[in-house]
């Protein structure tokens, strides 16, 4: 296939911020290209929670450590479609609180009704639902717990559509694949997959981006390539867009306010099986302690519960995985991380430093949740920590206390705020619209621009203010060429 | 890299014969390497220089490279790099573990929904 080099608009990343925004304007008639690093897959081409999804559409395999003190692993999407081909799909919009902080403190400026519309326009898009019939047994422990113990603990509505009326219908996912990029490719875009953006330069017409992109006959080896436009959009993810800047020369303020939510997992065996090869994504979470402290159900294929066990020493217990389901503790941190260039390497340093509060809250955090498991009829709690440990007991929990943070083995999915909007230049690299402050038609419209953690699942925030701000530039920039 | 590889693979070898799941040992094999291979690149440098210069640390203990030890020395080694915390050495055991179990189980897993 032949590309041509010169665009309206170009898009880097088409991950939920990306696929939006580049749907918006291609049916608005821009000619625009969206640019993706990683493979394009179609939702059941690759089994989903598997060895071979994490090779082929995460990003680095999903072998990538945020370091500090503890490290923590961080998982990113790279693939058409980016994080919502292989995140659980669970749906919330930006909490109030989170939304107030964010207009009182970093000065955004938003327009309530706006934004309402927008959140109404993606639920609609996506197909926001909830799970028809009884949802999976490891996922109802959650609820069974909480409830003993007077807590908030409620279904969250996914990105999902049900054919069926039953459990037996697993649904099939509302990724971008299924809703936003065939829309994009309907409306003219072109999409260039396999193809990684080294850097951009500003020109006098806009920008130059270049390019390598990988060559279909030969795997591994890759060719240059550059496009031009004149409005360039940067959704390459929490790590790719500040990356991307920085080797650009762009660097005042960026990559230097990461955030994360910090999540701790154990493995709890029950007496019963709870547990089966197809129970998909548990839907619960309980909200008794957020925005701080949330508690949720996570895949719980046997692979993913022997690798968690393997952290504690009880590997052996794998072979009992049909009673036995993952659970998480995942904190709202106030710590901040750096995404920083090495030199020599192409990969970026990410770090990320909890701080004394977010250290307690996890404490916190893991004492309630296994308070809470343990009133859902568990018998034996296994932390993922790098001692043997097993807890049979709610006073065992104790044993956690006396190890150091560097004992605990933390992950999260949820990346953002590495080049945040702000009301004012001097304190973010992005404005309320969107567009670098220091640079013109330059955007950013992935979960890099969220001002600070919205502690929930951050795409359907990401996606609202990626469709606002895209909207808003259309309508400033494109109404009166049209 | 041929070396650090041939390392990696009698690791992965090693390991599942030591389970009793020889059978695997070619698709896990394969599963690593690829992993190896997109992980960022300043870690894989990282993972392959202190892999090839752990497995030549065996010398001054063992008078041959962790690759040539016995299968009797090399399970107790990874017991103890499992339960002992060694800098860098029960690093390396966690990565080479975690991702030999993932594929393993998934492996096992498949196999018993296609019987």
């Amino acid at each position: 296939m032949n590309f041509n080099t010169k665009y309206k608009a170009i898009v880097i990343g088409s991950g939920p911020g990306g696929a939006v925004c580049a749907t918006l304007l291609a049916e608005r008639g821009l000619n625009v290209l969206m640019i993706e690093s990683g493979g394009n897959f179609q939702m059941n081409e690759i089994p989903l929670f598997s060895s071979t999804e994490m090779n082929k559409k995460y990003k680095n395999g999903g072998i990538t450590p945020a370091f500090g003190n503890p490290p923590i692993t961080y998982v990113e999407g790279s693939c058409v479609g980016g994080g919502s081909e292989v995140n659980s799909g669970l749906y919330h919009r930006l909490p109030e609180t989170v939304l107030d902080k964010w207009i009182n403190q970093h000065g955004l400026s938003i327009d309530h009704s706006f934004l309402e519309k927008t959140y109404n326009t993606i639920e609609k898009d996506i197909n926001i639902s909830y799970m028809p019939g009884t949802p999976p047994k490891a996922s109802m422990k959650l609820k069974i717990g909480a409830d003993k113990l007077g807590w908030d603990a409620r279904e969250i509505p996914r990105w999902y559509k049900y054919e069926g009326q039953s459990e037996a219908d697993g649904g099939t996912k509302q990724s971008m694949t299924e809703t936003f990029i065939p829309r994009f490719l309907k409306a003219g875009g072109t999409l260039k997959t396999r193809t990684s953006v080294q850097r951009f330069q500003k020109t006098s017409a806009g920008f130059e981006v270049f390019c390598e992109t990988e060559n279909g006959e030969n795997a591994g080896q890759k060719t240059a390539a550059n496009f031009q436009c004149e409005y360039l959009f940067l959704a390459a993810g929490a790590t790719g867009t500040p990356t991307l800047l920085l080797k650009s020369g762009i660097s005042r303020r960026v990559g230097q306010t990461l955030s994360l939510h910090p999540t701790f997992k154990f493995s709890a065996r029950f007496e019963e099986e709870i547990n089966t090869s197809n129970m998909g994504v548990p839907v619960h979470q309980v909200k008794q302690f957020s925005p701080e402290i949330s508690f949720g159900c996570s895949i719980s294929s046997k692979a993913y519960i022997g690798l968690a066990l393997n952290d504690s020493q009880n590997l052996q217990r794998a072979d009992e995985w049909q009673k036995i389901a993952n659970y998480y503790i995942m904190i709202c941190p106030e710590g901040l991380g750096k995404v920083n260039l090495l030199p020599f390497f192409r990969s970026p340093l990410v770090r990320f430093s909890m701080t004394k509060r977010d250290q307690n809250n996890l404490r916190r955090g893991y004492r309630l949740l296994t308070r809470l498991l343990f009133e859902a009829g568990a018998v034996e709690l296994f932390p993922s920590v790098s001692k043997p440990l097993t807890l049979k007991n709610y006073k065992k929990v104790d044993e956690l206390d006396k190890l150091s943070m560097k004992m605990l083995n933390l992950m999260t999915i949820h990346l953002f705020c590495s080049v945040p909007m702000g009301g004012s230049k001097s304190a973010a690299p992005v404005n309320n619209d969107g567009e670098m402050w220091d640079v013109k038609n330059l955007f950013v419209v992935d979960g890099s621009a969220l001002c600070t953690s919205p502690s929930v699942n951050p795409q359907g925030s990401l996606m609202a203010f990626s469709m606002m701000n895209t909207l808003k530039f259309l309508k400033k920039n494109i109404k009166n060429e049209l | 890299m041929n070396l650090y590889f041939s390392i990696v693979n009698s690791i992965v070898a090693d390991t599942l014969k030591m389970a009793g799941k020889e059978k695997y040992i070619q698709q896990v094999q394969e599963f690593v390497k690829s992993q190896v291979s997109v992980m960022p690149d300043f870690l894989r440098f990282g993972i392959m220089m202190m892999t090839i210069v752990a497995n030549y640390l065996f010398l001054f203990f063992n008078l041959r490279t962790f690759a040539n030890l016995s299968e009797k020395s090399k399970r107790s080694y990874f017991n103890l790099f499992g339960r002992v915390k060694f800098p860098i050495l029960s690093n390396l055991y966690r990565f080479y573990s975690s991702l030999i179990i993932l594929k393993t189980l998934e492996l096992e897993t498949d196999e018993l929904k296609t019987a």
